[in-house]
């Protein structure tokens, strides 16, 4: 078997046990949890209890009910809301969208200011630019997301429309133009400020590399340089922390989903947790677990096709 | 200048050969003084010693450690010398401006009070303890048995490295909030579970770096000759492999605080911290959010201490890894 075709394997036999372990861990957390689905609502006789139990699969062995679990699981059936009685896999299927768009805008508006932001800090070292730029950098991994979303509403959404009179910025809420910059700003702060400065290190790094000194020798522009040459070569490191980016913003949308009041995943996981609404968590934690973990992998994958360079090392770890 | 020494040096040094022939006798062998030659001319300077000397030319690194101070100083001796109780509530104060005066104890709120009229400056300072407290415990815990662990790990190397690091590989595969979060819901809310659920996550990270510099020393000579000396594996991780670890280890802490203190605001901003009346940065951010566009003041105090102390720590983390690292210095 082809060295390559054995690493990827390997990368998705890790997924899938991670993903089962995810849950066993809500499952046998589910079961921890004081109390039972029932307990909160009126006194119900015991036929009827018995009966609710029986109807949950509640009153069989707990190896039989995880089984049974798993296999529902698999079968994308997260069990129903106990708050509103609405399958989760629907509410989730509802919300995620919602919360992907922000996440992509989000994504999109971090790598390429972020990316432009570590290229003029390193072309320009020791400037004014590059001092702006890490300080920003350094705003950016220090203000928490949910301060910076409260702030942008504030200034951007409030104090804006009371100076202009026009709604530049939507204060919440999610739908028309105007309401996806302020979140997506927020969500994306962080991210940015990360790949600025990892941008500007490895830049940094190739700039004194032989190869830009003989693209240089070579008569080339400037532009030429630090475009072709430079910026190519410097991306790489900027594309292994995509994965720990991504599960970033993804537990952004947590924070600055409730502030900015918009219907996304990471709302319902905040007021299912509220709520000890246990089967909605146990499904949105599933549901999370897996994509980030599917996401590592696509990126594992696209990281590998870049850079043939990573499969020799990750062999030999 | 060289060539204008030597030439006039050598006159003086060739005129009485010219003279006489050398007495022999006018010279006395004096021999080696082996004292002498083992005594150190300058006071030595250890690899802290360095550090610290590099830490302390940087001025930035400087500020940190003095806002970091006044920081714990003031968490654990402002509440004391406080007219205010933190916790204690009345409707007939709240939401006045800074420096307001009540006519109760006529002592005037610094930062003013609460929607619950509580006072802002004995809250936030309760909210630092809360904060450093948190923050300090889970980074000893991470800490410690990040280096158990990846030193055992790395010491050992083949199969159990294998699979430790496979373990590691799939315990970080699900992000940390996540996890935290369940927890959270599981067990009572409380200092003690905040740093539970984080420490349970949290050890990847600090294994994982143990582990990697654990397997660069690991057939250095003085490792090869303490084992051959008898020593045991704990005694070779605790007295030869640690020290050499320190640096990394105490940078890594520096710049992993900054996300306890995140987390931890996060966790009591979404209702899963610390159980009010208890205060925190977190709950106090969350309440000034909620009233946010009436009284801008009640998120601003919150928020700025949380991003003073995130970006003192992480600017100290920064400055230090400089330091300890003389190839990293640019």
């Amino acid at each position: 078997m082809p060295k390559q075709l054995q690493y990827y394997l390997k990368r998705v036999l890790y997924a899938v046990i991670t993903i089962f372990l995810l849950i066993c861990i809500t499952f046998f957390l589910m079961h921890l949890m004081p109390g039972d689905p029932f307990s909160g609502e009126k006194a119900v006789p015991a036929e009827i209890k018995a009966a609710l139990y029986a109807k949950y699969g509640l009153d069989q062995p707990l190896p039989v009910q995880f089984f049974k679990y798993v296999g529902n699981v698999l079968h994308g059936d997260f069990g129903v809301s106990l708050q509103d009685k609405r399958p989760v896999a629907q509410t989730i299927a509802e919300a995620f969208p919602v919360s992907a768009d922000l996440g992509i805008r989000a994504l999109i508006f971090a790598t390429i200011i972020g990316l432009l932001l570590g290229v003029v800090a390193a072309v320009k070292r020791g400037t004014g630019w590059d001092t702006g730029t890490m300080f920003l950098a350094l705003i950016g991994v220090s203000v928490p997301s949910f301060i910076l979303g409260a702030l942008l509403q504030y200034f951007l959404g409030l104090k804006l429309y009371q100076a202009t009179g026009r709604q530049i910025f939507a204060v919440m809420g999610w739908g028309p133009a105007n309401s996806k910059f302020l979140p997506a700003f927020a969500l994306a702060f962080g991210s940015m400020a990360s790949i600025s400065r990892l941008m500007r290190t490895s830049m940094l790094d190739v700039l004194n590399q032989d190869y830009i000194k003989t693209a240089k020798a070579k008569g080339l522009s400037r532009g030429e340089i630090i475009w072709k040459h430079a910026v190519r070569n410097a991306v790489m490191p900027v594309v292994t922390i995509m994965g720990p980016l991504v599960a970033a913003v993804l537990t952004g949308t947590f924070v600055v989903e409730n502030i900015f009041a918009i219907p996304g995943l990471g709302k319902i996981f905040v007021q299912c947790v509220q709520n000890n609404d246990y089967t909605t968590i146990v499904g949105t934690t599933l549901f999370y677990g897996s994509f980030l973990v599917f996401a590592n992998l696509v990126v594992d994958i696209i990281y590998g096709l870049l850079d043939p360079r990573i499969k020799l090392s990750g062999e030999k770890e | 200048m060289a060539n204008e020494q030597a030439q006039t040096a050598n006159p003086v040094a060739s005129s009485p050969a010219a003279g006489k022939p050398i007495d022999p006798s006018e010279f006395e062998w004096v021999g080696p003084n082996v004292k002498e030659m083992e005594t150190i001319s300058r006071p030595s300077i250890s690899f802290w010693k360095d550090a610290f000397r590099r830490l302390r030319k940087s001025r930035v690194a400087i500020v940190c450690l003095v806002i970091l101070a006044l920081l714990v100083l003031g968490a654990v001796f402002l509440p004391m010398v406080s007219p205010f109780d933190f916790s204690r509530q009345n409707v007939a104060f709240s939401n006045q401006p800074p420096m307001w005066v009540d006519n109760e104890t006529s002592q005037p709120h610094l930062f003013g009070t609460d929607t619950l009229g509580r006072d802002i400056w004995v809250r936030i300072w309760m909210g630092a303890r809360v904060s450093l407290t948190v923050a300090v415990a889970v980074a000893l815990i991470d800490c410690l048995i990040g280096i158990v662990y990846g030193g055992v790990s790395g010491y050992f190397g083949g199969m159990v490295d294998n699979v430790m690091m496979r373990i590691v590989e799939i315990i970080s595969g699900i992000p940390y909030l996540i996890i935290v979060m369940l927890l959270m819901v599981v067990l009572p809310r409380g200092i003690g579970t905040i740093i539970i659920a984080y420490s349970i996550t949290g050890w990847t990270g600090m294994a994982r770096l143990v582990r990697g510099q654990v397997l660069a020393l690991r057939h250095q000579e003085f490792l090869i000759a303490a084992e051959s000396m008898g020593a045991r594996p704990a005694r070779i991780i605790a007295r030869h492999l640690a020290p050499n670890l320190l640096s990394l280890i105490v940078v890594n802490v520096t710049l992993d605080i900054p996300n306890v203190i995140f987390t931890e605001a996060f966790l009591s901003m979404l209702g899963l911290g610390i159980a009010p009346p208890q205060s925190s940065w977190g709950i106090m951010a969350n309440d000034g959010i909620a009233v946010f566009q009436v009284y801008p003041m009640q998120l601003v105090y919150p928020a700025v201490f949380i991003s003073i102390t995130m970006l003192a720590f992480n600017l100290l983390g920064d400055q230090m890894r400089d330091a300890f690292d003389p190839k990293l210095r640019r």
